[in-house]
């Protein structure tokens, strides 16, 4: 995974959570296409889904993500059930908060001048395009952008 | 506050002269020339002209606006939207846009005002020498007075007074020396002069609409009402229409002296009155009458603005208080607004004729819309009886619709420059509204007591890492009992947050102007409550200040603790800490939402982008904020 994930858990302000989640989108060749594939990298701690969408699928994180967990719920391979004593007793579910890494760029004295127009021109439609929670599907209000400056 | 403008002193009655006649009293400056128009001048057409200006003030001015409009005084304010406040419990639910179209109106002729009196009256130096230039010297003049309103106009606002006496006492003395040379223009107070003009000069329709521009600020009259009160209004009024008619009077009996049988040629018959030597100091006591004018309206428009964005018909935007007085406010996008707008005008249409070839068709609907609202006020709050109101109403709107049959004839003079922006105008106030509907609609509540349970559970599960010691939430649910179904999911779904107490902050809008009161519901012991704050429309919520008045008062009762619940900030007396939250609206709109919705929320959703963001209109710090955003589907 990339590096900038683990610098986002443990350094800043250390992120605890019961259990961390990755979520992978693959294209496939099959337009319609809606899989998913299921690892359980660490038990209980850190699991991994990859979405396999055709490349007519737009992907929705907000549908597809709670079918996969309602799914795996009932197969037993998860527990969903709220870590909190007071939301268990009311049957509310555990809690999800989103996170996504956007690229920035520091451009210096060093990059090349083809990199530094390329990359400002980037930057330019990266202002147009569609937000990442529009186009995911993400609930803004538990989304958290985070900002991976590369070099 | 209408209490203490009531009285009648001569300070009073100044400060009356100053604030509320410069519309209609800069009339004088350009209503004859546009009567005289290209006619050939004769008797029939000055006493015509006379006739139907004496008739038409007497009608629309005393009668309608000074002794009807004036007493829809609600709590001492005036003007349209007051008068549709007034009235809105009682009237159908399309009068709304009655008053919109009334308001869009009044917006898109105010433009028209600064540009058409300050260029008339600056015109007036080309009866000195020709080589005037006219159109940079008003742009300037408008560029100070749009620059100027940031700073408030307390001061200058002291010297409006005597300039409008000056004026009006100018207005006086010329008309009667003129008319001392030909006393039988008196005669038109005949209204038979009136109906002879009308029925046979063939150019009827076009004086009418010139005619129509002596009265165009009998509604700023009543816009205005506000400041000083009607007994004030009412007597400064004798005087003022005493100096008005004399000076039409007199600029009448000059045409019959000197013009007879000829036509203008550019003359303006208001300078003409005076001496030569005089000429110059007359042109600054009318460009300082005009600036005074403009003055009015622009004050005027912001507090219009201001009070149609309470009655949620415009988008929320960002209103400052350049004075001490909390009557005087200043809305930077309004002030640039009417600046690009008259400068536009000035430049467009150059010359005060062309102006007032366009000036007054919008300000017709505006005053169409005032006696439609009136109907009800009559009803309602004078309890007069169908018969009487239905009479009078007849009267007032055969007069208007008269005057805009006059007005149509603008429109081939570019009168379709003010239509354009009029329906602009109206276009975004009822997006707004519709859309704001469309949403309240859309949104789902909850009754509060069902989550009484849990809400207290998650307040008191130690397990869950607290948020924050206060969560205020900003609801728009109308009842005590009820909620944004948001505002549950906000505590207890995605992240709970755990908090020692939660609070619903919730604003009414009430229809005494300055109404600032609360109430306090405790919904649940020491964990939910709620304050209704009851504002006037003419007051800005502040959650700042009123939220923290609101707690200090309940801390005081002893009906809330407001104590620190750490210990460590309780040893230095540091109070409890207060989050708010406040949800901002998203669409997600899918191809099963209807056109008409898809059009609205598109087209609001463009005004959202301009308007003030919900957390600084609501002057919320922006440190102890949290947005959250509601999907609508």
């Amino acid at each position: 995974m990339e590096k900038q994930i683990l610098k986002s858990i443990y350094q800043k302000q250390p992120k605890r959570a019961d259990a961390y989640w990755l979520l992978h989108f693959n294209e496939t060749e099959v337009p319609f296409q809606q899989e998913y594939d299921f690892t359980e990298i660490v038990k209980g701690k850190i699991y991994r889904l990859d979405f396999n969408l055709g490349y007519k699928v737009k992907p929705n994180v907000r549908d597809m993500f709670n079918a996969a967990l309602e799914e795996l719920m009932k197969k037993g391979i998860i527990d969903l059930e709220n870590k909190y004593e007071s939301l268990r007793k009311h049957k509310v579910s555990a809690d999800f908060l989103f996170i996504v890494m956007r690229n920035t760029f520091n451009l210096d004295a060093e990059t090349s001048i083809r990199e530094v127009f390329l990359l400002n021109a980037y930057g330019l439609l990266q202002k147009v395009e569609e937000a990442p929670d529009k186009y995911l599907g993400i609930d803004r209000n538990s989304l958290l952008v985070e900002y991976i400056a590369l070099r | 506050m209408g209490s203490s403008h009531t009285k009648v002193t001569t300070a009073s009655l100044l400060v009356t002269l100053g604030i509320v006649f410069g519309d209609i009293g800069t009339s004088p400056l350009y209503v004859m020339s546009a009567i005289f128009g290209k006619n050939v001048i004769t008797s029939d057409l000055v006493l015509g002209g006379l006739s139907c200006i004496f008739w038409t003030l007497t009608l629309q001015a005393t009668f309608k606006y000074v002794s009807l409009t004036l007493r829809a005084d609600n709590h001492g304010e005036g003007g349209i939207l007051s008068l549709y406040s007034l009235i809105r419990k009682n009237a159908p639910q399309w009068m709304i846009y009655v008053a919109m179209l009334g308001c869009a109106a009044l917006l898109a002729d105010g433009m028209i005002t600064p540009a058409i009196s300050l260029t008339a009256s600056v015109e007036g130096l080309k009866s000195l020498t020709h080589a005037v230039p006219v159109l940079p010297i008003v742009i300037v003049i408008l560029a100070g007075l749009f620059t100027f309103q940031q700073f408030g106009t307390d001061k200058i606002g002291k010297s409006f007074g005597p300039i409008m006496l000056v004026w009006f006492s100018m207005l006086f003395i010329l008309g009667v020396i003129s008319m001392g040379h030909n006393w039988h223009v008196l005669k038109a107070i005949n209204p038979v002069y009136a109906w002879k003009i009308l029925t046979m000069h063939p150019g009827a329709w076009v004086i009418v609409g010139a005619v129509f521009l002596s009265v165009t600020g009998a509604e700023a009259m009543y816009a205005d009402l506000g400041h000083v009160g009607k007994t004030n209004i009412r007597i400064t009024w004798i005087f003022v229409k005493t100096s008005l008619l004399v000076n039409y009077f007199g600029q009448g009996a000059w045409a019959l002296n000197h013009m007879d049988g000829q036509m203008l040629n550019g003359l303006n018959p208001f300078f003409e009155l005076m001496p030569r030597w005089f000429v110059g100091t007359g042109v600054v006591i009318a460009a300082c009458a005009s600036v005074v004018a403009s003055q009015a309206l622009i004050s005027g428009s912001f507090s219009l603005i201001n009070e149609a964005v309470k009655l949620e018909t415009w988008f929320r935007v960002q209103i400052l208080y350049p004075s001490k007085h909390r009557q005087q406010i200043f809305i930077p996008m309004i002030n640039r607004l009417l600046f690009v707008g008259s400068v536009f005008i000035v430049l467009y249409f150059q010359t005060s004729l062309a102006m007032e070839a366009v000036y007054g068709m919008a300000l017709n609907f505006t005053m169409l819309s005032t006696t439609l609202l009136l109907m009800f006020f009559l009803r309602h709050k004078l309890h007069w009886d169908w018969i009487r109101i239905g009479a009078l109403t007849l009267l007032f709107l055969a007069i208007e619709l008269s005057f805009l049959a006059a007005n149509a004839h603008k429109l081939a003079h570019g009168a379709g420059f003010t239509m354009v922006l009029m329906l602009f105008f109206i276009a975004v106030m009822v997006i707004h509204y519709l859309a704001k509907h469309v949403l309240l609609r859309k949104k789902k509540f909850v009754d509060i007591h069902q989550y009484e349970d849990i809400i207290t559970d998650v307040s008191s599960d130690l397990a869950i890492p607290k948020y924050a010691t206060n969560i205020v939430y900003l609801t728009s649910a109308y009842s005590v009992h009820r909620m944004e179904k948001q505002i549950l999911k906000s505590i207890y779904q995605k992240q709970p947050k755990r908090a020692d107490a939660y609070w619903l902050l919730h604003f009414n809008e009430t229809e005494v102007p300055f109404q600032q009161e609360y109430d306090f519901t405790e919904i649940v012991k020491g964990k939910i409550y709620r304050i209704d704050f009851n504002l006037g429309y003419k007051v800005k919520p502040n959650v700042r200040e009123m939220f923290s008045n609101a707690l200090e008062d309940l801390n005081k009762k002893g009906i809330i603790d407001i104590e620190n619940r750490y210990e460590s900030l309780r040893k230095h007396n540091i109070n409890a800490d207060f989050l708010f939250i406040v949800m901002r609206n998203t669409f997600n709109l899918d191809s099963d939402s209807p056109i008409r919705e898809i059009f609205l929320l598109n087209a609001y959703s463009l005004l959202q982008k301009i308007e003030e963001p919900p957390e600084q209109y609501l002057g919320i710090d922006r440190n102890s904020l949290l947005v959250e955003y509601i999907a609508l589907r």
